[in-house]
């Protein structure tokens, strides 16, 4: 049995680049969620039992009345079952959870040292406690008889307070199938091997073993914490799309590449303080907070700097990851547990409206989506307009007072453009020269799709879905649009944008990044349900796939 | 895709139709030097015969240049500075930025500077304004991405002091006291602000609520502290009165341009005229250079007969009597009717009777 499992599953979610822009939005934290499906277990057990390496654990025995303290260290290694039938957990209404499951090849190797080098810690824990060589007063070994015999494990367990304490009668039954050897205490096997004191053994042995998982637990849990600098996968998109700009006619859209450059943000997942772990007949549910930080939110943050302690981002960004694996981290989002839809799948991670949009505005506010539009008279007009008109550009700047929205709708996305400003001006010499300004309303409609080439979840926009509607925003100036001109603009440009998603439909959006040792995670369905991104998965036992 | 061209068409004409038409017309009433050249831009007046300014076309001479505008003469200042911005005479400096970074360099105190070319700053995206008082020495500049920022420093001190600005820094002048007083634009409108390099900023005092500017230039001569601001809004040229030592507003009158029919007030160059000082400035409808004076106790627009999209980065060198001797840069510059040029300075004497 191996419980050594930290960094096994890491999970993270990845927002990814690309087109539209948009602008605002508040600083605040959002929920992410996960659920882990009954399904599961067995697989987990699989992946446990793939492991040659046995858990160590080292404690000081303090609380048996009249023995003193004794330092024990031992090796624990076992199969868990990997049967549906055998390996189960049922909810209680007191919020706790009974896990059954069975071992099989237990073996429990250990030594027994007088005294403890540190008084301060309490039995069950697994903290460094040192060991003094000439205090060892014997070898011990317990272990299963019959090699086919099987130990039901049966653990109830508090989600709320990461406690675990093993269900009294699958002690007894535990006790009745081990055996207890002490090396240099040979008369006192058998004694030890009495049922009451067996059962007293396996008992007190539970205790602590359940307090060390429960620490174990809340370990690994907490170090569930992910955070990624978004410029350096935003970076690495871009270059692999080479979507730098697209042309139709005269009309060129840019993209910012010098922006996207500098662009420093730093997406952070990490498990809510409370209210982080529920359990139900639907699955384990795990709750995180998530959050962008620029620069700046991350100089306001005091963090803890390594020796340097320079102002760099990526210095800062790991600070942030220390950070968030302790328990210092910073207030959990105000947080609502959503209705989870019954599923199969083994595990779903869920992104609600507001987190999808928050880092859509977060993106914006960095000016990372910007576009530039430029219209070439010259090029265009050639022989029909004035020959004196001729390399003047006139410059369309594309820009919003707001981020482009995800509309989530019964079963799709839509991709909602709003409060849009285009200004239209003369761009010469180092000035653009303003003519006015047209108000933009964008609706398009998207699916949802995993690309396995990006590994994105990735939206799929509907061209024939695009529409527009403009309104020039003329404030006490004299309008200079008549219907007519704002028709012709809302034509050209549902041409030109059709044209644009038909050339270039994907818009990639968050990259699930699952960092696994001894497992491959594969998504199985990606939808829009019930207000937020619902995305299954599957776990493959075996090699971890890239 | 026969639609879109038929729609295109009609589209630049309506682009075509923004601007107010006719755009060109002919008079040589200037002069042009080095046509040749691609010379002109951001251009800084020396003395009376001489500018600063960058030449960056294919043919030499290149860089940041100093030409004689009577003789035609030009030397090169720094042969490196062919992508010059920004350039701004302060004392005995030259400052002016290259991509993003603000160079400043010795100028006319005889020592050959090019070894002494200071890089002062990056990142920056516009060097608004230099001001140099007692020992300070202020940069107005906007940051990449970041924002509008004063920086100063004491002497040669190798770290400068940053001020934020709340939104942006329009123009700068400097106070007898060692501050500078800047025209700042924030959400509530705009504002004449004193800043210390040490102190940071003081007092102030509402220009125009509302209101908002990406160009003016303060002066100040006989007449008194002048400030002229081109209002974003409003598309109109204001001029400013104000007394220096109480900061306050004496008038602000729109001088030249239509509210919300115009666009005027880039480019601007004072010079004194009486009892109130003359502006030159460029029209951002009709691409021209236009002025406007104090005359018969009104404010008198007119546009000075120049063919060309021109009147950008406009420079007065002096005033021999009624005589105003001006530069300006010619986006393009119309010589007969089919003889075009592009990126010129041009030279012109107006009368000012």
């Amino acid at each position: 049995m191996n419980f050594n499992y930290r960094n096994s599953i890491g999970i993270a979610v990845v927002c990814m680049l690309c087109i539209s822009s948009a602008s605002a939005a508040a600083t605040n934290q959002f929920s992410l969620g996960i659920v882990i499906r009954q399904g599961v277990l067995k697989k987990l057990a699989q992946i446990v039992n793939s492991t040659a390496e046995p858990l160590n654990l080292r404690y000081c025995m303090s609380s048996v009345p009249q023995l003193g303290k004794w330092t024990v260290d031992a090796e624990f290694s076992g199969q868990l079952s990997n049967s549906d039938s055998n390996s189960n957990w049922t909810s209680t209404n007191n919020g706790a959870v009974l896990l059954e499951t069975q071992l099989q090849n237990l073996s429990i190797k250990g030594t027994l040292y007088r005294g403890c080098d540190y008084e301060t810690l309490r039995d069950g824990s697994t903290g460094d406690l040192v060991i003094s060589p000439e205090r060892r007063f014997t070898g011990f070994e317990v272990k299963q008889p019959d090699d086919n015999s099987s130990i039901p494990i049966s653990v109830w367990f508090d989600p709320a307070n990461f406690l675990a304490k093993a269900n009294y009668i699958s002690v007894v039954a535990a006790a009745s199938i081990a055996q207890i050897k002490v090396e240099d205490l040979r008369v006192f096997s058998s004694a030890l091997n009495g049922e009451d004191l067996k059962i007293s053994i396996f008992t007190w042995l539970s205790e602590l073993g359940g307090r060390a998982f429960g620490i174990w637990l809340k370990e690994q849990f907490r170090g569930m914490s992910y955070v990624e600098n978004l410029g350096d996968l935003l970076r690495e998109h871009r270059n692999r799309s080479e979507l730098v700009q697209f042309e139709q006619g005269a009309l060129k859209i840019t993209h910012s590449k010098g922006i996207l450059d500098q662009l420093e943000l730093a997406l952070a997942v990490y498990p809510r303080r409370l209210n982080s772990l529920f359990l139900s007949p639907k699955g384990i549910e795990l709750y995180f907070n998530a959050l962008i930080l620029n620069h700046e939110d991350l100089n306001q943050m005091n963090l803890p700097l390594s020796n340097d302690r320079s102002d760099n981002f990526q210095t800062r960004v790991s600070a942030l990851k220390q950070w968030l694996g302790s328990d210092l981290a910073t207030e959990d989002t105000t947080f609502t547990r959503p209705q989870l839809p019954e599923n199969q799948s083994d595990f779903s991670m869920f992104m609600t409206e507001p987190l999808v949009n928050h880092i859509m505005d977060r993106l914006y506010r960095e000016d990372l989506l910007s576009f530039r539009t430029t219209v070439d008279l010259g090029e265009s007009t050639q022989g029909l307009l004035i020959k004196e008109l001729a390399d003047v550009k006139m410059r369309l700047d594309l820009g919003s007072r707001r981020a482009p929205h995800l509309k989530f709708q019964a079963d799709r996305l839509n991709l909602q453009v709003s409060d849009y400003i285009l200004s239209l001006g003369t761009e010469i010499e180092d000035r653009i020269i303003p003519a006015t300004h047209i108000q933009c309303s964008v609706n398009l409609a998207a699916d949802l799709t995993f690309d396995s080439a990006t590994r994105s979840i990735t939206l799929v926009m509907d061209p024939n879905s695009f529409s527009i509607n403009l309104q020039e925003l003329h404030g006490n100036r004299k309008q200079k649009l008549e219907k007519e001109d704002l028709k012709l603009l809302e034509g050209l440009a549902k041409s030109f944008w059709e044209k644009y998603f038909q050339s270039y439909p994907k818009l990639a959006l968050f990259r699930p990044v699952f960092q696994t040792d001894r497992a491959t995670i594969r998504p199985l369905d990606l939808k829009v349900q019930d207000g937020m991104i619902l995305m299954d998965f599957e776990i493959v036992p075996g090699a971890a796939s890239k | 895709m026969t639609t879109y061209r038929i729609a295109s068409v009609f589209f630049f004409i309506f682009l075509a139709s923004c601007q107010s038409k006719p755009l060109y017309e002919s008079s040589q009433a200037h002069r042009s030097i080095h046509p040749e050249l691609d010379i002109g831009e951001y251009s800084v007046r020396l003395n009376e015969k001489e500018i600063l300014t960058f030449s960056r076309g294919q043919k030499e001479p290149t860089g940041l240049v100093k030409m004689n505008i009577e003789n035609g003469n030009i030397e090169i200042i720094d042969g490196n500075a062919k992508a010059g911005k920004d350039l701004a005479l302060e004392s005995s400096w030259l400052y002016y930025r290259i991509e993003d970074s603000i160079y400043r360099r010795p100028f006319g105190t005889g020592v050959d500077a090019q070894t002494l070319v200071q890089k002062i700053s990056s990142g920056v995206e516009k060097l608004k304004a230099v001001t140099i008082v007692n020992e300070f020495e202020y940069l107005l500049l906007k940051k990449e991405k970041v924002g509008d920022f004063l920086i100063c420093r004491k002497g040669d001190s190798s770290e400068y002091v940053s001020h934020t600005i709340p939104q942006q820094g329009v123009a700068m002048r400097a106070l007898e006291n060692g501050n500078v007083l800047l025209l700042i634009e924030n959400t509530s409108g705009l504002y004449l602000a004193e800043a210390g390099c040490l102190t940071g900023f003081g007092r102030s005092v509402l220009v125009e609520a509302r209101a908002q500017s990406n160009y003016a230039k303060f002066f100040e001569d006989e007449s008194g502290a002048w400030l002229a601001y081109l209002q974003e809004e409003k598309g109109t040229l204001q001029m400013l009165s104000f007394e220096i030592k109480n900061l306050e507003i004496l008038e602000n009158l729109p001088v030249a341009g239509k509210a919300f029919e115009s666009y005027v007030g880039m480019d601007i160059a004072f010079f004194s005229d009486g009892k109130k000082p003359g502006v030159l400035f460029l029209n951002g409808q009709n691409l021209k250079l236009h002025w406007s004076r104090y005359k018969n106790q009104a404010w008198r627009e007119e546009p000075i007969k120049l063919t060309g999209a021109v009147g950008f980065y406009n420079t007065v060198l002096k005033r021999n009597k009624n005589l105003l001797t001006i530069t300006t840069h010619a986006f393009r510059a119309i010589n007969s009717e089919n003889d075009y040029s592009f990126e010129d300075l041009l030279v012109m004497d107006l009368d000012l009777r």
